[in-house]
């Protein structure tokens, strides 16, 4: 494996002068200084809109003085940075009340990504906007993080029976919950992805190496940052890389390791072609130096760019998923999962006693379908 | 509550804070009351944070700052006043 300078072709890859400013942000924060005087002339709504979208609007504030010509963006970037900063202050304080309460309840619950991404990679400065708190729990401790949601006022996407509780957590990742009062949306993760997947990593080693950052100067537990770097090479995978802050959070990461250890984490066997695209990125979008590893990602990249620019719909990126796995199996049990497998969409749609499960089979793939063919399905 | 250089302060457990390049910001999450610090003010936080008095404060910042003793003490009297007026910070009894 070899680094170089990016390569010529970068030329040829077409930015937005608005997703252009941003990364030049984002390469500073990486250690990669790239100028800001070829920055296009820049229409201030879509500079927001696009900062607001990939959650950097304090990052785009942190180096909006030395931007020439940026002075049209002071008050609609003062507005967006001002709201950004109260909802990560809102939610920070929700995600320690919300600790505090796990940890009463003898859950080792641990914050990922908003406010801990800020203390464990940014040295606890804000730089990228969050909408809401993720904590990442073992699967054995579901139920009872479960309840101390519920007590605490905030209610899960679905609604379920205990036994299909039981299920979703064997079959599926994360489950998101929302206060009605405040709005504030909480994630409880207790896998990093499916574990039929050959590359999911055994999560559970994880809560045996955890780390402390401080929080608003409060000690709160934090992956290690091997498994952290994991969790966001798996999560940035699974999403399609859309939002830039993903790939920035990765990238000052790998900016920061030693040239043989980041060899070392690329040739790691499973995720390769996810880490040889996640390193192509950092390198073409963010400058950091070029890997030879990245080559086998090249086709890929261009797509993921082009996503990252393209607009709100992240979903669009989701095949992605699939083309950055090494092992046909993984690509198949992905289509079975998103196609055949049942969810609670459907346990909710129709609840069936067991003996009649196998028809959630059927009734899946139907859904897929009418949700294709029918602008606002009513199931 | 009135409070002197030896007073503890700590963090009221309702207020929440961020460091925002030089500054730092805060809320009151019971108050939802916002309050900012200059750069000079978060250096103050940082160290009183480390020590939770004032007075190892006032010494570390007379080294670092070019400013009179009675100067500091002065503003930082009344940033404590505020930040404690605004519930981000507690006064604790005076240790004996």
């Amino acid at each position: 494996m070899s680094a170089s300078s990016p390569s010529a072709d970068d030329a040829a890859l077409q930015f937005t002068p608005e997703f252009e400013l941003l990364r030049r942000c984002a390469a500073r924060v990486c250690g990669q200084p790239l100028p800001f005087e070829n920055v296009a002339a820049l229409d201030p709504a879509r500079v927001i809109r696009t900062a607001q979208r990939h959650r950097l609007i304090p990052l785009l504030r942190k180096f909006f003085f030395e931007i020439p010509g940026s002075e049209a963006l002071t008050l609609p970037l003062e507005s967006a940075y001002a709201s950004s900063l109260k909802a990560s202050l809102v939610l920070t304080a929700a995600m320690l009340e919300l600790h505090e309460k796990f940890a009463v309840a003898g859950i080792s619950a641990v914050p990922v990504k908003g406010p801990a991404l800020a203390a464990q990679i940014y040295e606890g400065e804000f730089l990228r906007g969050f909408d809401d708190i993720d904590f990442f729990i073992p699967e054995a401790s579901f139920v009872p993080a479960h309840q101390v949601l519920l007590r605490a006022g905030y209610v899960p996407m679905f609604e379920l029976t205990r036994g299909q509780w039981r299920r979703f957590t064997r079959y599926f990742d994360e489950v998101a919950y929302r206060h009605p009062d405040t709005d504030a949306e909480v994630d409880l993760q207790w896998r990093a992805c499916s574990p039929a997947y050959s590359f999911a990593p055994d999560c559970s080693k994880w809560f045996g190496r955890l780390g402390k950052i401080t929080i608003s100067g409060r000690e709160v537990p934090a992956l290690h940052p091997d498994d952290l770097l994991e969790f966001l090479l798996i999560h940035g995978s699974k999403h399609g890389w859309a939002r830039l802050s993903w790939l920035m959070d990765l990238a000052r990461i790998i900016a920061s390791m030693p040239r043989e250890r980041l060899s070392e984490w690329l040739n790691l066997p499973g995720c390769r072609k996810m880490r040889a695209t996640a390193a192509a990125l950092a390198s073409k979008v963010i400058g950091l130096p070029a890997q030879s590893s990245s080559d086998a990602a090249a086709p890929l990249v261009e797509r993921i760019i082009e996503g990252m620019q393209s607009g709100p719909r992240e979903l669009a990126n989701y095949d992605l998923f699939p083309k950055l796995m090494d092992a046909d199996a993984d690509r198949k049990r992905y289509r079975y999962e998103t196609t055949l497998r049942p969810t609670p969409w459907e346990w909710q749609l129709l609840p069936l006693p067991g003996v009649l499960s196998p028809l959630y089979f059927v009734l899946r793939p139907l859904r897929i379908v009418a949700k294709r063919v029918t602008p606002n399905p009513q199931f | 509550m009135n409070f002197t250089l030896n007073s503890r302060i700590e963090v009221d457990p309702a207020a929440v804070y961020q460091k925002v390049g030089d500054e730092i910001v805060f809320l009151h999450t019971g108050e939802g009351v916002y309050y900012s610090l200059n750069p000079v003010g978060s250096r103050a936080w940082e160290l009183l944070l480390q020590h939770q008095r004032l007075q190892p404060v006032i010494d570390a910042m007379l080294d670092e700052f070019d400013v009179s003793s009675d100067t500091l003490r002065t503003d930082l009297l009344r940033i404590v006043s505020e930040l404690q007026e605004k519930k981000i910070v507690r006064i604790l009894p005076e240790r004996r």
